[in-house]
């Protein structure tokens, strides 16, 4: 069996999947708890991170993958992992990194700061190495940087994989997934290729359990308009069966942005070809957010946007479905790590929870239909 | 959208309760996510009647069409002499193998004929 779990961390994206054979997947890792506010009901990350690797004898992910370098998907990472290009950064009870997935940007970015400028030294380190690191985009938009560090392109295409390719490493045969690349990717504009979304990693991936298949689409943060162009370029090379879901990632934090630019009144009316990714959901599908609790009102400008979540509360409604929120889940005085199991029966949000004061009951959720 | 079997009696509020087991499941209702209580009533005989639904820890794919999200009536009698009877309201749940015998066959399960 294997698993997927969303993690609560207000604004904040981290997700791990566990796969059958032991092989552990991180996308993001966002430590933004504050350990000295005793009321802050944001999970510690790093504390369930590591308590989880202690309890499969584990010091690695097998692979971390930051879809893009913006604060609220990599915040303390340096603190929590072994980063190869540093000695300060290294020593014991980090947590090691066998693979490092990024976008192009990450790599490409001028100017970045802070854990954002660590994040580009160590994907640097890894793609200058040769090893350790797979990087997402065009080949031919690394050449120059690659040239500029005395490294032929051909040397390192290896570790380069751009849009509409399966991931190198994964297989169904022998990890029961696949993950197909959606962005970061290119378009044609007149004559030339230009490269579209920079700054984030959208993946697909397909779970294939003795054959039944359950399948995630990983967003990330983005915007109707990137959506809208993967619906185009996956139709047009007649592949929906990619963009087909039984998980749907929520982009940004449950933004209205991610659906039309206009937020509506009381619900946002997604864009056409969202719209049709959003009927791609299969019966029972899981829709997450991973956000702040879905406020009453318009007071906070920020995501989430009660509008957004209305739209896909009605595409849940329409595929009696779930859809959840990672602040809200089981409930908002104690949200808990959000767990999806995958098997031979598709998708299983996991309901258990706890009860009572002191004295805690474990509480199984009502359980029926196999 | 699901349709529901109806439920006799009259529509009482949880302060309007008599029967303790009766306002226990009501606190732990309130209490427990995955459950949303939709109304109570109260037949004739005293049988006091909870309406709630629940989240269902479920898979996709079912041998069973089990939903997300079902429609569960539980009916407490005054005597509290047997086990409460606890029935799935929706008008085509499936006939699966563990449902009780009970003279009607909907709603499933059960084992008075408290409800009609």
């Amino acid at each position: 069996m294997h698993k997927v779990t969303y993690f609560p961390l207000g604004n904040a994206d981290t997700c791990r999947i566990d796969l059958d054979n032991g092989k552990k997947i991180l996308f993001d890792y966002a430590n933004v708890r504050d350990n000295n506010d005793q009321y802050d009901l944001r999970i510690d990350l790093e504390k369930a991170l590591k308590d989880d690797l202690v309890s499969v004898k584990k010091d690695n992910f097998d692979v971390v993958a930051f879809t893009h370098a913006h604060d609220d998907h990599i915040r303390g990472f340096s603190s929590f992992f072994h980063l190869d290009h540093a000695d300060k950064y290294q020593g014991e009870g980090r947590i090691k990194i066998t693979e490092l997935w990024v976008p192009a940007a990450v790599v490409m970015e001028e100017g970045p700061e802070d854990e954002a400028r660590i994040l580009r030294a160590e994907a640097r380190h890894r793609l200058r190495e040769g090893k350790g690191v797979r990087v997402f985009s065009r080949p031919d938009r690394m050449r120059a940087w690659l040239e500029s560090h005395d490294i032929k392109l051909e040397d390192r295409k290896q570790l380069i994989t751009d849009a509409g390719q399966l991931v190198p490493g994964f297989s169904r045969a022998l990890d029961g997934v696949e993950f197909f690349v959606h962005s970061p990717f290119a378009e044609h504009v007149d004559d030339r290729l230009e490269d579209k979304n920079e700054s984030s990693l959208i993946l697909h991936a397909t779970f294939d359990v003795a054959g039944d298949e359950t399948k995630l689409f990983i967003v990330g943060d983005t915007t109707h308009e990137i959506l809208t162009d993967i619906v185009k370029i996956t139709k047009a090379h007649k592949r929906e069966d990619r963009l087909a879901w039984d998980i749907y990632d929520v982009p940004h934090h449950c933004s209205y942005l991610a659906l039309n630019s206009e937020k509506g009144k009381d619900k946002t009316e997604p864009v056409p070809e969202v719209e049709w990714l959003l009927s791609q959901g299969s019966s029972k599908g899981i829709i997450v957010a991973s956000s702040k609790p879905i406020p009453y009102d318009d007071s906070d400008g920020q995501p989430p946007h009660r509008q957004a979540a209305n739209c896909y509360k009605d595409v849940r409604t329409s595929i009696s479905g779930f859809f959840k929120v990672t602040m809200e889940h089981p409930e908002k005085s104690k949200p808990k790590p959000l767990e999806i199991t995958i098997d031979k029966w598709g998708a299983t949000l996991k309901l258990v929870t706890s009860a009572g004061g002191a004295a805690a009951i474990a509480v199984q959720a009502p359980r029926a239909g196999r | 959208m699901a349709a529901f079997i109806s439920v006799i009696g009259k529509v009482i509020t949880a302060e309007d309760l008599v029967l303790p087991k009766a306002a226990d499941a009501i606190t732990l209702i309130n209490k427990l996510p995955f459950y949303s209580l939709v109304e109570i009533r109260r037949i004739a005989n005293g049988t006091e009647i909870i309406i709630f639904d629940t989240e269902v820890e479920v898979g996709q794919r079912t041998v069973h069409d089990i939903r997300s999200k079902e429609r569960i009536a539980v009916g407490f009698i005054p005597e509290d002499n047997v086990f409460p009877e606890v029935l799935a309201l929706r008008e085509d749940f499936p006939k699966v193998p563990h449902v009780n015998l009970r003279p009607a066959e909907k709603p499933r399960s059960g084992k008075k004929n408290i409800l009609k």
